[in-house]
């Protein structure tokens, strides 16, 4: 009989008691979530694994601090996040320049833009058309706001309530976060949406 | 009232879309990332363990050879130490008081500045140290005042004598022991520089010769006279002096009469 997979909290239990092992089975289950997410966010495989790596490092030494009557995909996202948040700002202040800026629009009304990354993707072999590229950079060119909820929800799958958790937003505003994203890709994408 | 849109409602309007999202391809992590993981781990409590004393010592003793090597290299450099000379400010210590004024022949004057000369002790003995009211200090070096030219010191403003760097009459580094030879200018170099040549007798020193347009000469001493005292102090051949001290008068016995003879002309 096979044995029974452990619960993410039963996981978190074991490692606060000092089971190393199962701190790695967290980290096993959820690697390639968490990179894929970083990924679609970033849009830089190389630093979507570096910063996977940071949070489960982060999660490691404040797994004290975490309690179980949350959600442990949702605390889990919710530092990846903001690791991302932090590294895209980063690598705006490099950058030096924001349209959004220039324009003076108002946020929450669909004219605030990003410039899109155009470097190369590194991981072109992993994407086998065009369309997956235009895609990838869609979804790379939208406002984080609008591209957090996006990802969580269309291509990580998680539910609308976790969403808003890991977001820490309403869930009235989560879903109208997510359905101004999608509008927005919508345009973005006509072509391969008939 | 703003209705909000059902979740069902959102995923019919949307679904081609959400189909399109989800069907490109996701990325996975590489093999090694629980491995890079524990290592990150490992890495980030060893940095935050505390060093104790162990890592204390790591830092500290190439700290200590270091510095130590550098302070040695710096100590045996000639440039560096010639340089650190140069850099000091230009002072030289200068005696309050005079440290022994000879004791003046009533009724005489001293019309020509002494010749004077410096040893590394007090001028006449027994040596004396310097007191709490003589305190050294410091001022910037002058022009000398010394006319005559013929003085081993140098002589600052207002009657203050300023002597060389190193030379101080009114101290003596040295622990003094009764026994111990002190460098001092013997009388046969005092006289030698005078121009006097001597050869002792029992009464004093009988001048052997005076050198033609030398300080004695000029003064007036001759060959034959024998000198009994120099500033008023009786000499012998084996006098040696200490310290500083201006030869300004000397006696001798000419004749058998007494002649006080003024140097300096």
């Amino acid at each position: 009989m096979p044995e029974e997979k452990r619960s993410d909290h039963e996981l978190i239990e074991a490692t606060k008691n000092g089971d190393e092992s199962a701190f790695t089975e967290i980290v096993t289950r959820y690697k390639s979530p968490l990179t894929n997410y970083l990924y679609r966010f970033l849009n830089d495989y190389e630093e979507a694994v570096d910063l996977a790596q940071e949070t489960f490092v982060r999660v490691y030494f404040a797994i004290d601090r975490y309690h179980t009557q949350f959600a442990f995909s949702t605390y889990i996202y919710r530092i990846a996040t903001n690791l991302a948040i932090s590294e895209i700002r980063r690598r705006k202040r490099r950058r030096l320049f924001s349209i959004s800026g220039l324009l003076g629009g108002e946020k929450d009304d669909g004219t605030e833009f990003e410039i899109p990354d155009d470097r190369a993707l590194p991981e072109n072999e992993l994407l086998d058309n065009e369309r997956d590229t235009q895609i990838a950079r869609a979804i790379a060119a939208l406002p984080e706001k609008y591209r957090i909820p996006i990802i969580l929800r269309d291509i990580q799958g998680r539910s609308y309530e976790e969403v808003s958790a890991v977001m820490d937003l309403g869930l009235g505003t989560t879903k109208s976060r997510i359905s101004r994203g999608r509008a927005l890709l919508k345009e973005k994408l006509q072509e391969y949406l008939r | 009232m703003v209705n909000m849109p059902e979740e069902k409602d959102i995923e019919f309007a949307d679904a081609e879309l959400t189909n399109l999202l989800a069907s490109i391809p996701k990325v996975s992590a590489p093999n090694d990332f629980e491995f890079r993981v524990s290592a990150r781990i490992a890495s980030t409590r060893t940095a935050a363990r505390p060093r104790g004393l162990f890592g204390a010592l790591r830092i500290a003793v190439p700290a200590a050879a270091l510095l130590a090597v550098t302070a040695t290299a710096l100590m045996l450099n000639p440039y560096w130490s010639e340089t650190a000379t140069v850099s000091e400010p230009t002072e030289i210590a200068v005696a309050k008081k005079p440290v022994e004024a000879p004791a003046a022949v009533p009724g005489r004057e001293i019309e020509m500045p002494p010749t004077t000369f410096a040893s590394n002790g007090p001028s006449i003995q027994p040596e004396r140290r310097m007191t709490a009211d003589e305190s050294l200090t410091s001022v910037s070096r002058g022009p000398s005042n010394d006319e005559a030219g013929t003085s081993f010191v140098e002589s600052g403003t207002q009657g203050e004598k300023i002597y060389p760097r190193g030379i101080n009459p009114n101290v003596d580094s040295r622990p003094v022991s009764p026994n111990e030879t002190r460098t001092g200018i013997s009388i046969r170099d005092i006289l030698g520089q005078l121009g006097v040549s001597f050869s002792p007798t029992v009464n004093g020193l009988r001048v052997d010769s005076v050198s033609t347009n030398s300080v004695a000469a000029r003064s007036g001493l001759i060959t034959g006279d024998v000198i009994e005292s120099l500033n008023g102090q009786r000499v012998s051949a084996e006098t040696v002096l200490f310290g500083t001290f201006a030869a300004k008068r000397i006696l001798v016995r000419r004749d058998g009469k007494a002649v006080d003879i003024s140097l300096g002309r």
